[in-house]
């Protein structure tokens, strides 16, 4: 597991983000999607992002079986990426340089992002049985976790709508932007770098599913791609 | 005191620095993030460590990002650091459309944001594209799979070449980029042994444009391949007293962030007198007083910086009026190979005047699937998030479950085009000083809002056309399937939120770049663009500008005489800066 300090190595480029859900919570009790329970057990936690890692990118594993969605391929799970996804929320967002006093400290979010989407989950579908995943909304079939996504998008862009200013547009941002993250934790080379080499311990599974650099473990340096010049011209008027 | 103080090394800001230095000023260039020195050292092509690498967020990477607010679904992707954004920028410099100008007469001079044209006429704008043409340099991009494809496509739909710098009708034609051509081995081998500079010159064709730039290893920073300002003006502003007589030298100062901008009360006018940054390493606050002050530090912190610094805002224009040009990104799938991971990002764009213009994208693949992830379109097959035009295109959306599997699985049979809208400037899409969230070590952060779901109507059938013709395009080139993403805020390309214009009404500075409630203040980064230049990447347009603007400088504030046209540019390549920086 990553540390918060590679964490932030890792994911700082996404500036927009840390500001965007440091105010997720209130923003959450606003629309009732709020729940401890489901905010603060890190087995739930992580479920969660397991069971949104299965719904983008399914494979062979349990939480692609539990949604009767998969196939024998390695998928999300394979490459972590739902791990990878809550410990970048944990990191995300840098803790005000005044109340805190360190400013290196971060206010961990991820909890309050799985309380939303399990709290939704339960409405779309209470007694979901799938698998015995202590998350709810890794319990839920397939197509139940694309209503979940939708009552989360559309409810939140709805309000957006009516009022620009309000304060779930935030969540408008949350959930837009996670799917994102997740194909990029699922494909990226981020589960098996290894930093004290700064190379790969193995293939990551993603490049072997898109066939990306052959069989190669390492990046490459150039190809031999050049077909010269479109009407073999080199230059244009101006 | 100094003569001119820059703040920001970006695409604008070392130009500005690099002409004034030409002319013998003592200039400072400060900038917020880090400076690497040693890129080949210090960089990899892991875009996992690129996307902590290339961040808008200090030197020291222990240290959380800086942090923006931004109430919607969308994204910025601005960076810090010595070179800003061009470090991993596309580094595709076509000129803007004519018709965003004044005194414009073509037959699609009704075509665009007429209300927010430029206070000047294109023509006046050429001399300075070529001299920022020849100095970066610019030129025509080569050909890959990817390439063909897309040229292949254009001349199904019965789109003419265009063989000229200038854009004057629909047509398609390789990007003039700043990526040097490639030489020797590059381009021709995948030996990384025979990669080596001098063996191999210009781009290698490895795919990392998005890494940063340091191909062909061993060779000097300014002789990399992609001409980010961190491998091209920064190199001569730093060495001016070697390649130019009567040079001198910049002083570069890295982890300074600019804090404020001090003015004093001259006669009744505000004049700016000073400039304050906080020095990331240790939290120092240094101040130091020049006779005049360049804002160079992007669309979004410009007006930041200003609001900041309370300086006078008497139309309310500071920060409004943020063009971005409402990106969207369509992907097909191919039967045959794309050649999607090789070679530079992007080569290849077809243009619409008074539209926008489409480009092929090819990323790494978790970029890839992170551009499949980005949507306001909901889940294809479910949901469409209030967006149901596909414009054509077989799904809206993110693709999620076996079909995303699908996708995914030959990343070189796959095929992007951005769409790249020629967006209205709209007062209420702008930045302002953040309410809602605590203040960094900087100040109050910024707010970014761009209402996409309401933009103009002329932005909003503009993208569709656009997308309609990816669509059409991809089919044409041989795609087997299309899918439309229809991106939220993608803000790849920030402009104009600091706006020249002709009217005082509406606008921050004047024709010159000049401040109009602040003497001795200019500004030289994106947000001074009038508009959105009619869809182009901005880079290039912005570095014209700026090059105007240092004359304009140099002419108002010094007594200088302009150069250009009258004197011949020093290409960034030429042997005597490359022996310059070899010497440093």
């Amino acid at each position: 597991m990553l540390s918060r300090r590679d964490f932030l190595t890792y994911f700082g480029g996404m500036a927009v983000a840390s500001a965007a859900v440091a105010a997720l919570p209130e923003a959450l009790r606003s629309r009732g999607w709020w729940s401890a329970a489901y905010a603060q057990d890190a087995d739930v936690v992580l479920d969660t992002y397991n069971g949104l890692a299965a719904l983008l990118w399914p494979g062979k594993d349990a939480y692609s079986v539990a949604q009767g969605e998969w196939n024998d391929g390695p998928g999300a799970i394979a490459a972590n990426a739902g791990r990878h996804l809550m410990v970048a929320l944990d990191g995300l967002v840098p803790a005000p340089p005044v109340s805190s006093g360190h400013e290196h400290d971060t206010v961990p979010l991820s909890g309050s992002v799985a309380s939303a989407i399990n709290t939704v989950a339960l409405s779309v579908n209470p007694v979901a049985t799938g698998g015995s995943f202590p998350s709810p909304f890794a319990r839920l079939a397939f197509a139940d976790k694309a209503t979940v996504w939708r009552t989360l998008e559309e409810d939140t862009r709805q309000v957006a709508d009516r009022d620009p200013t309000h304060s779930l547009g935030v969540l408008q941002f949350v959930f837009g932007v996670l799917p994102a993250f997740v194909g990029f934790y699922a494909f990226s080379e981020i589960d098996v770098f290894e930093p004290s080499s700064r190379r790969l311990k193995v293939r990551p599974v993603g490049w072997d599913h898109c066939g990306y650099l052959g069989d190669r473990t390492q990046p490459v340096e150039g190809w031999d791609e050049f077909q010269g010049y479109y009407q073999d011209r080199r230059e244009v008027d101006g | 005191m100094r003569d001119v103080i820059v703040i920001g090394a970006g695409g604008g800001g070392p130009i500005v620095a690099k002409e004034l230095a030409a002319r013998g000023l003592d200039v400072l260039l400060l900038e917020g993030g880090p400076r690497h020195t040693e890129p080949e050292q210090e960089w990899d092509h892991f875009e996992s460590q690129a996307l902590g690498r290339f961040r808008w967020g200090p030197a020291d990477r222990s240290k959380p990002a800086w942090m923006r607010e931004m109430p919607h679904n969308g994204l910025s992707f601005q960076i810090s650091g010595v070179g800003g954004t061009t470090q991993i920028y596309a580094a595709n410099c076509p000129r803007a459309m004519p018709g965003v100008f004044v005194g414009y007469s073509g037959a699609d001079a009704g075509a665009y944001d007429v209300s927010h044209l430029f206070p000047f006429p294109y023509r006046e704008l050429v001399p300075y594209y070529q001299w920022v043409e020849h100095t970066l340099p610019v030129q025509t991009a080569p050909m890959g799979t990817k390439e063909a494809l897309f040229y292949r496509g254009a001349e199904r739909l019965g789109l003419p070449v265009n063989t000229s710098k200038d854009v004057s009708r629909d047509s398609f034609r390789p990007h003039e980029n700043a990526i040097l051509q490639p030489g020797g081995t590059a381009g021709r081998t995948a030996d990384a042994s025979r990669l080596l500079w001098p063996s191999a010159q210009g781009c290698t064709f490895c795919g990392y444009c998005m890494q940063g730039c340091y191909q062909p290893r061993q060779a000097p920073r300014n002789l990399k391949a992609k001409r980010s300002t961190d491998n091209s003006y920064v190199p001569m502003a730093l060495t001016a007293s070697r390649w130019q007589p009567g040079g001198r030298d910049i002083t570069l100062v890295s982890d300074a962030f600019v804090t404020a901008i001090g003015v004093s009360d001259e006669g009744g006018a505000t004049t700016a007198r000073h400039v304050t940054w906080r020095v990331g390493a240790t939290g120092e606050r240094v101040t130091e007083e020049a006779r005049v002050i360049v804002m160079a530090a992007g669309a979004t912190e410009s007006p930041r910086l200003w609001l900041n610094s309370e300086l006078p805002n008497p139309n309310g224009w500071v920060g409004r009026g943020y063009t971005d040009h409402y990106m969207d990104a369509l992907i097909g799938e191919f039967d045959e190979a794309t050649g999607s991971s090789k070679g530079p990002i992007s080569a290849a764009r077809a243009d619409f005047p008074g539209r926008g213009f489409l480009m092929n994208i090819s990323v790494t693949p978790g970029l890839q699937a992170f551009m499949n992830g980005f949507s306001d379109g909901g889940l294809a097959g479910f949901y469409s998030n209030g967006h149901p035009d596909d414009a054509g295109a077989d799904t809206i959306g993110r693709l999620v479950g076996n079909r995303f599997a699908r996708f995914m699985s030959n990343i070189d049979r796959l095929l992007g085009v951005f769409v790249l809208t020629d967006d209205d400037v709209e007062a209420n899409n702008r930045v302002t000083l953040s309410r809602t969230y605590a203040a960094d070590e900087h100040g109050a952060i910024p707010r970014i809002f761009l209402d996409h779901r309401h933009r103009s109507g002329r932005t909003v059938a503009n993208r569709e056309f656009l997308a309609r013709k990816a669509v059409e395009l991809l089919r044409a080139a041989g795609a087997r399937t299309v899918h439309r993403l229809n991106w939220p805020p993608a803000i790849v390309h920030p402009h104009s939120t600091m706006r020249m214009g002709l009217d005082p009404a509406d606008s921050v500075c004047d024709e010159n770049a000049a401040a109009r409630a602040v003497r001795h203040l200019y500004i030289a980064d994106n947000s001074v663009l009038a508009n959105a230049i009619g869809g182009p990447n901005p880079t290039l347009t912005t570095q014209a500008l700026a090059t105007r603007t240092a004359e304009k400088i140099f002419a108002l504030e010094f007594g200088g005489d302009p150069w250009v046209g009258r004197e011949s540019p020093v290409s960034s390549i030429d042997h005597v800066v490359t022996e310059a920086v070899s010497r440093r």
